[in-house]
């Protein structure tokens, strides 16, 4: 009874979180001066396009949930290493092509799919997919194909700030290596605070609390960007 | 099995239960409070008991919002009476006056109310899509005989006024309104009395 009373503490205590962080970066990401910025900018501009991809991932609470969830039960550095570097390729290939090739994504109906990678891996790491369907997939795979996807959020981000023609392919690379920054500085605390949180004796029931709470926060992501592309689409 | 699961896989019933639980509470959340607080919409009606709707309507304009905006055409300007009859008397004692404008479109405004009995004036601006499913953004309600400001339109369709004589004399409405926006045709809603400009402006 009292683990139920907790769970629902942590889900809404999340969704009041959510829904705060939800509005403020609806725009997600780049935005205000920032964008401002960008906007004013021509030629290259290396550090402050490093600064503003490192601030956007360290800011993205979508691309943080879903490589939490990754890194959950990774107990060896070596295994942390390969699926971040999988992730990290399949994004930076998205989106590299994406703003290169100037294809344009639906930004809602991406960030819709991000926000189901999130339930996925936190559904994967509950040990969902072999209770329910009595085979593990293939998790290499699923984190790269996420990657990509996530890379096109990012390019959708980028896209949306009138990148000048000028000294965009150095621009667009000092962002993709200060995503990885920032997503290096994000990994860091996060792998510090779970290792902590391992030894600690209730982890294994807390995890499970956990991992609900990400594939929840991961449904209501993927809603409100439906949403999104919904009111948008029909007005 | 490989390394990123937990250890002991849940049961297949507490799996069930949580994942259809996280679904179900976060659909929940959607409707009820994402929905108003995010796009203006509240279907269920908890938004604006929690008072999250007006966040939608003020953060969609936001959203869309800068201190200078551009409009291909459409400019255009007019001055518009409207006579109110004394409350009881023969007329319409009230009626509403709106126009037509996109989301986004802008408009400045000045009335004036003239009459023995000005002051028993009431008002409400508020701008309202089109039916049958009308989603009614309100600005202001007041009993003025003046009012001067501007108008960004929060949502596609009409926008404007109510009024309301609530004097025992007529009084007539002085309305001088410029910007981008489109007259409302007689009959149709916005302009059920059939006013007609004064001075019509050029396109």
């Amino acid at each position: 009874m009292f683990n139920i009373y907790l769970r629902l503490l942590a889900m809404s205590a999340l969704a009041v979180f959510l829904v705060a962080v939800v509005g403020d970066a609806a725009a997600h990401g780049v935005q205000g001066k920032d964008a401002a910025f960008v906007a004013g900018s021509s030629g290259p501009q290396i550090i402050p396009f490093l600064y503003l991809g490192a601030k956007h991932m360290v800011t993205g609470y979508d691309h943080l949930l879903f490589i939490l969830g990754v890194v959950f039960f990774l107990y060896r550095l070596t295994h942390v290493a390969l699926y971040v570097t999988l992730f990290s390729i399949g994004h930076s290939v998205t989106l590299l092509a994406g703003v290169l090739g100037d294809i344009h994504v639906n930004a809602h109906l991406v960030d819709a799919v991000v926000g189901l990678s999130v339930a996925y891996k936190a559904f994967d790491n509950l040990g969902g997919f072999v209770r329910l369907f009595g085979f593990q997939p293939d998790l290499r795979g699923a984190v790269f194909g996420f990657g990509l996807v996530h890379g096109f959020g990012l390019a959708t981000k980028l896209q949306d700030l009138d990148l000048s023609p000028n000294g965009l392919i150095p621009n667009m690379i000092a962002f993709n290596v200060g995503v990885e920054i920032g997503q290096l500085i994000a990994l860091s605390v996060m792998l510090l605070v779970i290792v902590w949180w391992r030894t600690r004796r209730n982890f294994e029931g807390q995890a499970v609390a956990a991992n609900v709470a990400l594939m929840f926060a991961g449904f209501l992501l993927t809603q409100y960007q439906l949403l999104g592309y919904l009111i948008e689409k029909g007005a | 099995m490989t390394e990123g699961q937990i250890k002991n896989p849940l049961s297949l019933r507490r799996l069930t239960v949580l994942t259809l639980g996280a679904a179900l509470v976060a659909t929940v959340l959607s409707v009820t409070v994402v929905l108003p607080a995010e796009f203006g919409r509240d279907p269920t009606g908890v938004g604006t008991l929690l008072g999250l709707k007006d966040l939608g309507g003020g953060a969609a304009t936001l959203a869309t919002g800068s201190a200078a905006r551009f409009y291909e055409t459409g400019f255009r300007s007019d001055v518009v009476e409207i006579p109110l009859s004394a409350k009881g008397g023969g007329g319409a004692s009230d009626l509403e006056y709106k126009v037509r404008m996109k989301d986004g479109a802008t408009l400045i405004y000045s009335w004036e109310a003239e009459g023995a009995d000005a002051d028993g004036l009431f008002f409400d601006l508020h701008s309202e899509t089109d039916g049958p499913d009308i989603h009614v953004v309100e600005f202001k309600q007041a009993t003025a005989s003046r009012s001067d400001g501007s108008l960004v339109a929060p949502v596609d369709g009409v926008h404007g006024w109510y009024w309301q004589n609530k004097s025992a004399k007529p009084i007539v409405v002085r309305l001088r309104i410029a910007g981008f926006y489109d007259l409302v045709p007689p009959g149709e809603a916005g302009n059920k009395e059939g006013i007609l400009p004064k001075a019509v402006g050029a396109e």
